[in-house]
């Protein structure tokens, strides 16, 4: 009979095993394995068919939010501030619907790792897919969003498949920039609980220091600076409207977007890779 | 008995079980835990007077072992003594504070026949999302759905949402759905606690396939005679250390007789069912 040792803590080093939590690359790959793609499938169709389970509209209630906020800016500001765009319910449309996917979306990303403490510290699922598939059912929402407000664009007779085409790595950097906020909002929440009333509050106020309702030219200089540069959301929305609306982008304001989008990612994933299992344990 | 002495496995697979199914070497897990709950208040006066809010729990201080493939063994130990965080650790969920960790094939674990479930789905949809936590394909279980709802007894119920079955049924849902999958190395972490003594009957073919398989298996449960009954070798753990790791009932006989002994340290054993709960 073997007797194996037992007593103190170690004097040996920090494991190498777990260093292998920590390659993103391999982690990337192993995400993209047969049976890791056919799990993100089912979490994701489980998202959907869960998000608006019992409610007597369904999945209409997703698309009618918008809509009643659009109704509602449309009456309120359309005096102030629609004399200078040609489709201002379009125009409201897409910032709308941009906002309220990066509000939603980071809102529950903060709770994440959290609701699903569970599921990731009883099975081996990836924490990305969990991460991702949560996600995946916010962007299949926005992406409706987008196709109706394509659809707006068309009967305006704005639309132009080459702009709109343009736009999608937009978009994809977009979803990029709220992955990476949301998955950086998540990891502070598993020390700090504060983490999620300090975003409910700074949520709300995105709808009015994002060009939502009002145009970037309405602002005086330094307000319109302080909102196209130091608000991550400003050169999406701006650039994606534009798409949509048929105008030219600014290449320097794309660039930029592209970078946000990418930077947030790359930086919200590097932390997690660094902070999750200390996350996880906390949760 | 040198520790899972090629138990199950065939001629063919001597080879490959030349090597083990899986190596610790001074594996060792800490947490932090707070001292108390966690307000603006406490953070302040912590950090105005320098002190920590949280302290470290060694769940896991020095833990050697070796799984020969193939091998089927026990974990037995008290409530809180680091079972499941050792099982975490091989099943790769944590990753190890200090010390070596090897493990040859990448283990497939049941920990909670509930976790994976989404109780508002049906019980047919949650096949497929249940089996793909536990890394099965969606087309073998499309395939197979109809043989597992009947293996579970709720062919009937397949389409009332899972929130509506008892614990026992969901159990039986969760096992057999993970009688599907495909894996060199299997860890169950107490999976038969609320099953009916009719489908323990129908699980004893599921463990008894497991037994009878070249997999290496590590299971754990409270049930001695369920451990008994699949298992030929033992590791018991106690105080966060392997203490005894041998033939079965050599391990159990000295685990049990240590119900009538002082535990090594029963105020950090008490921290560490309160910490992991």
């Amino acid at each position: 009979m073997a007797i194996a040792r037992g007593g103190q803590p170690p004097a040996v080093s920090p494991a190498e095993a777990s260093l292998r939590f920590r390659r993103p690359v391999a982690r990337l790959r192993r995400l993209a394995t047969p049976e890791n793609r056919d799990l993100l499938v089912e979490l994701v169709r489980a998202g959907i068919r869960t998000a608006d389970h019992n409610s007597f509209l369904g999945a209409l209630w997703s698309l009618l939010a918008p809509f009643i906020m659009l109704v509602a800016l449309y009456l309120v500001f359309r005096h102030r501030f629609a004399a200078g765009v040609p489709a201002y319910p379009l125009y409201l449309l897409v910032g709308i619907s941009l906002v309220n996917y990066f509000v939603t979306a980071t809102r529950f990303g903060i709770t994440v790792l959290f609701a699903n403490r569970q599921l990731i510290l009883d099975s081996t699922v990836p924490r990305e897919a969990v991460v991702a598939a949560q996600l995946a059912v916010h962007t299949q929402k926005l992406l409706m969003e987008m196709a109706i407000a394509a659809a707006f664009s068309a009967w305006y007779g704005l639309f132009s498949l080459g702009a709109v085409l343009t736009a999608l790595p937009l978009l994809v950097a977009y979803v990029a920039l709220t992955a990476g906020i949301g998955l950086l909002l998540g990891l502070v929440h598993c020390f700090a609980r504060d983490v999620e009333h300090i975003w409910s509050l700074v949520s709300r106020l995105l709808l009015f220091v994002t060009p939502v309702f009002y145009g970037l030219s309405d602002l005086p200089l330094l307000t319109r600076a302080l909102v196209c540069w130091a608000n991550p959301l400003t050169p999406f929305l701006v650039g994606i409207r534009a798409a949509l609306m048929d105008q030219p982008v600014s290449p320097l304001l794309y660039g930029y977007a592209l970078l946000l989008g990418t930077g947030a990612l790359a930086v919200g994933y590097g932390v997690f890779l660094v902070l999750e299992n200390a996350a996880v344990e906390r949760a | 008995m040198r520790p899972g002495d090629g138990a199950g496995v065939r001629p063919s697979d001597r080879a490959a079980a030349a090597s083990p199914a899986a190596r610790a070497e001074h594996l060792a897990k800490r947490f932090h835990v707070l001292r108390a709950e966690r307000t603006a208040l406490r953070a302040l006066r912590a950090l105005l007077r320098g002190e920590s809010l949280r302290r470290e729990l060694w769940v896991l201080k020095d833990v050697s072992f070796e799984i020969a493939r193939g091998a089927k063994v026990a974990l037995v130990g008290r409530n809180g003594s680091g079972k499941t965080t050792l099982l975490r650790l091989l099943s790769g969920i944590y990753a190890p504070t200090a010390g070596r960790l090897e493990v040859a094939d990448r283990p497939r674990p049941l920990f909670s026949c509930g976790v994976g479930f989404a109780s508002e789905l049906s019980v047919s949809e949650n096949v497929l999302l249940f089996g793909t936590v536990h890394g099965i394909r969606r087309h073998r279980l499309r395939e197979r759905r109809r043989d597992i709802l009947a293996r579970a007894d709720l062919a009937p119920l397949a389409h009332v949402p899972v929130k509506d079955l008892s614990t026992g049924q969901v159990q039986r849902l969760a096992l057999a759905v993970f009688a599907e999958a495909e894996a060199e190395f299997v860890i169950l972490d107490e999976v038969i606690g609320n099953v009916d003594a009719g489908f323990l009957r129908e699980a004893d073919r599921f463990f008894r396939a497991l037994v009878d398989s070249p997999r290496t298996v590590l299971m754990t449960s409270h049930d001695a005679s369920f451990l008994r009954a699949y298992c030929d070798e033992a590791m018991w753990i106690d105080g966060g250390a392997i203490r005894l790791h041998g033939r079965f009932d050599a391990v159990l006989r000295e685990y049990e007789r240590s119900f009538g002994e002082p535990e090594a340290d029963p105020a950090a054993r008490r921290e560490r069912v309160g910490a992991r709960s």
